[in-house]
């Protein structure tokens, strides 16, 4: 399967999908390109309700409540932070089978400044109960999340950026919700634990600490909630440092959630938090800023001897 | 107590609903009864005449929907879904009591026959317009109703949803607003003006009807007429008091969510005594 980014593999998983459940409908605000293949094929069963995110999820919430499998899909900002409330209490508290998708989100839309950039969905998202929280590290773990969560009976919040992103999994790869895939077993210093498109990062860090005879530990933490704190604990029992890697805010997401686990089950490593930093970010392309926040490889990899050697 | 069968008069249920209403406000430490009393005759004209529902199969999947998107009016939403047999009377006795089904804004999935938790103004007409939609894939396509207050419309969301409808040619959505005039504040028009409601909702793509909210007949009548033109939501513009139906709670804003001495609520049962006393929560 050849995919060219993570839109790519969800708008697949959307169609086959679809193909397989007539019940599934996919809902738009203005953003019908998310869905358009789906559209194009199932007409009937597309909506674009316009610039109105708060509408968009109340809609998708009321179909879902009459046995319909919605899929809503915008901007990951307006996606996640403008219905909130609607997420909250429309979907979480009413269980209803709403899929959200969240796209250009952490800081892909850089150069557009603050108002377009998604980094503390995560975070937020993860405080409403019956929500599941993913967001996939490369196109081909876009396509199995999405259908993932469409197979899952329950709401689920999907997020990804808009770049380009490396192959990590190969076709056939496995994916589970809630459950950690270890793609590097390292030594007992140190593990780079990433989500979405950080870990290719993470990859290329445990590639470069190689080079350092630094056997890095490299961990793919694709669903945020329900955390797989079984393996997350076990990690944290395995190695002296860990390394959270998210193209999000320090606060509320992967580095919190991880800090909170390894917190409570006293696993005895030190964890340094690796994200966007309390501030609003400088105008600047993805790769710019992701230079900023200490987040490519080269960074990653000289904060993690540092980790080792304090 | 006769449960919305024929025999009974709706003007006298409603009498009996509003009975429920005040006896769960002595129950509880404050309420907001007056919202509820305001909506009675419109839940009443629904549940007993206009709605397609069926109280001993509260999932029957060809069930016209309500939704209270005016979540605040729960005590009325309750009350009359007892009288209408969805669950006992006495079942009430536990409003906003600690573990209740009953707390102050509807839990669909804790209460039978509410549709859609409510409470946070203006998220239910997003829900109608979904639902209503969703009806386009049913075997026989059902109805939607939400019932909004006039305050609630101070909320965007509402006027988004407004938009959608009509756009989607969403017929079978009837939206209802619940005109008392009043809001947390005060009057409405004093607040943020919401006139003229009417023009309003027809230049959102809406057929409109005005009618007296306390006249069970007229809305009956009304509402068995939706959609009012085909291709377009219906919206019914239903006045009425704040209050309704106990002399010393009508009209008074100040009392949106209130607390109730025995005394009050003693006076409020004995103005209320005119219908049958039967099924009330004892």
């Amino acid at each position: 399967m050849t995919l060219t980014d993570m839109r790519d593999g969800f708008a697949q998983a959307l169609l086959e999908e679809g193909e397989r459940n007539e019940a599934i409908v996919a809902l738009a605000a203005d953003t019908v390109k998310r869905i358009s293949r789906f559209a194009e094929r199932f007409p009937g069963r597309a909506f674009n309700v316009g610039i109105a995110e708060q509408n968009l999820v109340g809609i998708a919430a009321g179909m879902a409540l009459c046995g319909r499998v919605p899929v809503v899909s915008s901007i990951g900002t307006f996606m996640s932070m403008r219905c909130y409330e609607q997420v909250r209490n429309d979907v979480g508290y009413q269980k209803a089978n709403v899929k959200i998708v969240a796209t250009e989100c952490g800081v892909s839309q850089g150069s557009l400044g603050i108002t377009h950039m998604a980094v503390e969905d995560m975070g937020i998202m993860r405080c409403i109960p019956n929500v599941t929280v993913v967001a996939p590290a490369d196109p081909y773990q876009a396509y199995l999340a999405t259908k993932a969560i469409l197979q899952q009976d329950g709401a689920a919040y999907m997020r990804f950026g808009s770049e380009p992103t490396r192959r990590i999994y190969e076709n056939g790869a496995r994916f589970e919700l809630g459950r950690v895939n270890i793609l590097r077993r390292g030594g007992a210093e140190v593990a780079l634990v990433a989500v979405g498109a950080m870990v290719e990062v993470a990859l290329q860090a445990a590639t470069l600490l190689s080079e350092d005879g630094v056997a890095a530990w490299v961990a793919d933490v694709h669903t945020l909630k329900p955390l797989d704190a079984k393996a997350i604990g076990e990690l944290a029992r395995s190695v002296r440092q860990m390394l959270t890697l998210e193209e999000h805010v320090v606060t509320g997401g992967l580095g919190s959630a991880v800090t909170e686990v390894v917190a409570a089950e006293s696993g005895g490593c030190t964890i340094r938090r690796l994200g966007l930093p309390d501030e609003y970010l400088p105008v600047g392309s993805r790769q710019e800023l992701l230079d900023y926040c200490g987040l490519t490889a080269e960074k990653v990899r000289a904060s993690a001897l540092a980790a080792i050697r304090e | 107590m006769k449960r919305g069968q024929s025999g009974v008069r709706l003007e006298d249920q409603a009498r009996n609903v509003r009975r429920l209403i005040m006896e769960m406000a002595g129950l509880a430490d404050k309420s907001h009864a007056v919202a509820a009393l305001s909506e009675v005759d419109i839940l009443v004209a629904l549940y007993g005449s206009v709605m397609r529902h069926d109280p001993t199969n509260p999932q029957w999947p060809e069930r016209d929907r309500f939704i209270l998107s005016k979540g605040h009016g729960a005590e009325g939403l309750y009350a009359t879904l007892a009288w209408a047999g969805y669950y006992d009377p006495s079942e009430l006795q536990t409003y906003k009591r600690y573990g209740s089904k009953f707390a102050g804004h509807p839990n669909r999935l804790a209460v039978p026959g509410v549709e859609a938790s409510t409470g946070a103004l203006g998220h239910g007409l997003s829900l109608g317009v979904g639902m209503a939609l969703a009806a386009r894939y049913a075997a026989r396509p059902y109805r939607v109703f939400v019932l909004m207050g006039d305050g609630e419309l101070n909320e965007g969301q509402v006027w988004e949803a407004a938009m959608t409808a009509a756009h989607f040619h969403v017929e079978n959505l009837v939206g209802i607003v619940d005109r008392n005039g009043l809001q947390n504040d005060g009057a409405c028009g004093s607040i943020l003006g919401n006139e003229p409601l009417e023009e309003k909702w027809r230049s959102f793509g809406w057929e409109c009807r005005t009618v007296d909210g306390h006249d069970v007949q007229a809305l009956s009548k009304t509402m068995a007429g939706v959609p009012f033109r085909p291709g377009k939501p219906s919206m019914v513009l239903a006045n009425t008091i704040k209050g309704r139906g106990v002399s010393f709670l009508e009209n008074r804003y100040e009392l949106h969510y209130a607390a109730y001495s025995p005394e009050q609520v003693a006076r409020a049962l004995t103005e209320l005594s005119g219908g049958s006393k039967e099924g009330v929560a004892r």
